[in-house]
């Protein structure tokens, strides 16, 4: 199955506001197993139930996501940053289904996106459990 | 055709009168001239990649903590130029944002999120 984006209803909202300061704030990435998306869902507590436990080189809620830039370009939105990855060590790294992607900095860690994997992904030990956003941004958002 | 000066001495003119400092003001201009470069980019058919971004934010944030060194959020800042940094560096070295693992396993390839937002609503 195909990999999908998707957006709490806030999301673009945030990007337009004061909620989340993407030139300072840290935006942290997490996995998690087992996952329904939910659009209403906007704050860390709604998703941290389905998370995956430390262990076997995966850290609990600490994946900060480095070089992210976010701003308005020509009139689009666009959120971006490097990729990702875990080292699996001592046991494998899953199975997620999902990575949730949310701004640490702010009051009540508020959501900024879900990545459903679109099936059951899992590292082996002594592999990789790498995430790669798209060339042209994790998300872009304009006025329609 | 104005000058340097002519340009300098209107620059903090329009300064004072909108209450902000001339060097904020010079920063705002700065950020203009490069969204209008970028635009003009774009009409041309050019898409603005990651090296282009990284670029563009690290001469905005550099020119934000030059205008606003007393910010509270100016450390904030110098750990983000610092991230960028390191990106163009391992971009110039691997042609990659990051250092190539030499590990197998397992990836996961995101698609671009395109949000759309109404005017006056969410």
């Amino acid at each position: 199955m195909a990999v999908t984006f998707n957006a709490p209803n806030t999301n673009i909202l945030d990007a337009y506001t004061s909620l989340c300061d993407y030139d300072a704030d840290t935006f942290v990435i997490t996995l998690h197993n087992a996952y329904t998306f939910d659009p209403t869902h906007d704050e860390w507590t709604d998703v941290s139930a389905t998370e995956l436990s430390t262990g076997n080189g995966y850290t609990a809620k600490t994946k900060a996501l480095t070089s992210v830039t976010a701003g308005q370009t020509g009139g689009t939105f666009v959120f971006d940053a490097a990729n990702v990855s875990w080292a699996a060590s001592g046991g494998s790294i899953g199975p997620a289904t999902d990575a949730w992607i949310f701004d640490e900095t702010s009051t009540n860690d508020r959501l900024t996106c879900n990545i459903d994997f679109g099936a059951s992904e899992t590292a082996a030990d002594g592999s990789n459990f790498e995430i790669n956003f798209n060339a042209s941004g994790i998300f872009t958002g304009a006025f329609s | 055709m104005a000058t340097p000066n002519d340009q300098d001495r209107l620059l903090r003119v329009t300064a004072k009168v909108h209450g902000m400092s001339a060097a904020r003001l010079a920063q705002l201009e700065k950020m203009i001239e490069r969204e209008e470069k970028i635009q003009a980019e774009q009409v041309q058919g050019r898409p603005q990649t990651r090296v282009d971004r990284l670029v563009e934010h690290l001469a905005n944030l550099e020119a934000k903590i030059e205008a606003e060194p007393e910010h509270t959020k100016v450390e904030a800042w110098k750990r983000r130029c610092e991230e960028y940094q390191t990106s163009l560096q391992n971009f110039h070295e691997f042609n990659q944002e990051e250092p190539p693992s030499g590990r197998p396993g397992v990836k996961v390839t995101v698609p671009l999120g395109v949000l759309k937002l109404r005017p006056g609503g969410e």
